[in-house]
């Protein structure tokens, strides 16, 4: 009988998988309103120099130790806000470059591919960014590198971009 | 009026039948049976098969192994139309999966399954019967394990679904996740649990062979909605230019 329960909870959380995926799908990108509806901003800039180690080690140096605990904090908590940002514009990107190099061909379709694999690095970053940068809130001593995201974020912002040049790409969706 | 079993499993198989060629006809008709070749491979084996193993009913020596040979048969099959799964939701990626990657996982995935199937399996049955639940149980785990793999990095990457493969795999998810839900149960209650999972195997299986032909009929309406002006793609670029 235990065994019976260990495999029906299994199969209910498969289920559970499969409803999940039957809502994912039709949320699925369906038009361009749609995209720009989804895409959320990101301040590269301020995002950059919150990952900055000269910055917090300057704000280490000038502040007491109490202020720059504080402070840390709240910058932990705003670089979350920012990794969350940048995943679903990842997740976005590796949508929206699918469906690309699905209806083009030749040098497009490659661009639009190689993009995707751009966006799904990214989103893997930003992955181990946020298992970083729960260690950092648990560990204050270690650091959580959060660099990398941002210059490939900015890599992949640009990616994006050249793979939707108009008048290159046929873009259906 | 008494409940009857084996009216219930001859008239679903009958009706299966009758779903299995509206889907092939279908796949035909729309041409998609170039697209998913294994799929209506899959499709045209489960049509035959049911009639060939009723001919071969009479001679019981005769019907166990062809029965056996043909499952074997389907789950290879089976195997193959989740490859094709695969290759449809990854081509456009550079996660691309060749067939020797695809057979590798399922390897690992078959060996981690057959522990899982043989700790479930009831004890006290004979051996030629154990070993052949051990092995059904397998197949089935190998084919949800590789479903729902393949659900979950596409929720993670949020990758893009035709609606066609993921119907297909919507509905094999559901079947196999439902007949494995079964097995234990059979496998817990005994012999007297035979008639719970033969019924609750082929109501499942209706049930994904619908799901098939919706998801095949609903294919030719979605090509019309989804075509986007070609003077928008400058839109596109906007909200990109924003995060610079």
């Amino acid at each position: 009988m235990t065994a019976f329960l260990i495999l029906f909870v299994a199969a209910l959380v498969v289920l559970a998988i499969f409803a999940y995926a039957v809502r994912r799908h039709r949320a699925q990108l369906r038009s361009l309103d749609d995209f720009r509806a989804r895409w959320r901003k990101v301040d590269v800039e301020a995002f950059a120099n919150l990952v900055d180690p000269t910055e917090e080690r300057f704000l280490r140096e000038h502040l007491s130790p109490g202020e720059f605990r504080r402070l840390r904090r709240q910058r932990l908590h705003v670089a979350w806000e920012y990794l969350g940002r940048v995943s679903q514009n990842a997740r976005l990107m590796v949508q929206a470059g699918q469906i690309i190099s699905r209806h083009n061909t030749g040098d497009d379709a490659v661009r639009a591919r190689q993009h995707v694999a751009t966006a799904i690095r990214l989103r893997t970053l930003v992955l181990m960014a946020q298992c970083g940068l729960v260690a950092e809130m648990v560990l204050p001593w270690r650091s959580a590198p959060l660099e990398n995201v941002v210059s490939l974020y900015s890599d992949a912002a640009h990616s994006f971009d050249n793979v939707l040049d108009p008048g290159v790409a046929r873009l259906t969706m | 009026m008494s409940f009857d079993p084996k009216f219930v499993l001859d008239f679903t198989w009958v009706l299966c039948t009758c779903l299995m060629t509206v889907a092939a006809g279908l796949l035909w008709r729309r041409g998609l049976h170039r697209q998913f070749p294994f799929f209506f491979a899959y499709v045209l084996l489960i049509l035959v098969r049911g009639p060939l193993l009723f001919l071969l009913r009479p001679d019981r020596t005769l019907y166990f192994y062809s029965y056996w040979i043909a499952e074997a048969v389907t789950v290879g099959l089976s195997l193959l139309v989740i490859y094709e799964i695969y290759r449809h939701v990854l081509n456009s990626t550079t996660l691309s999966i060749s067939r020797s990657t695809f057979f590798t996982l399922c390897v690992g995935l078959f060996a981690v399954a057959a522990a899982v199937a043989f700790l479930l399996e009831n004890a006290d049955r004979p051996a030629m019967l154990r070993a052949i639940f051990i092995l059904t149980g397998t197949v089935r785990l190998v084919q949800v394990g590789l479903l729902a793999l393949l659900l979950i990095a596409s929720m993670f990457f949020n990758f893009y679904w035709q609606s066609l493969p993921f119907g297909f795999a919507f509905g094999y998810g559901l079947y196999a996740t439902t007949e494995l839900v079964a097995s234990a149960f059979r496998s817990s209650l005994g012999p007297s649990g035979d008639t719970i999972f033969a019924l609750t195997k082929v109501l499942s299986y209706q049930v994904a062979v619908l799901v098939w032909i919706f998801f095949i009929y609903r294919h030719r309406e979605e090509h019309a909605l989804q075509t986007l002006p070609a003077e928008s793609m400058n839109e596109w670029l906007q909200p990109l230019r924003q995060v610079k």
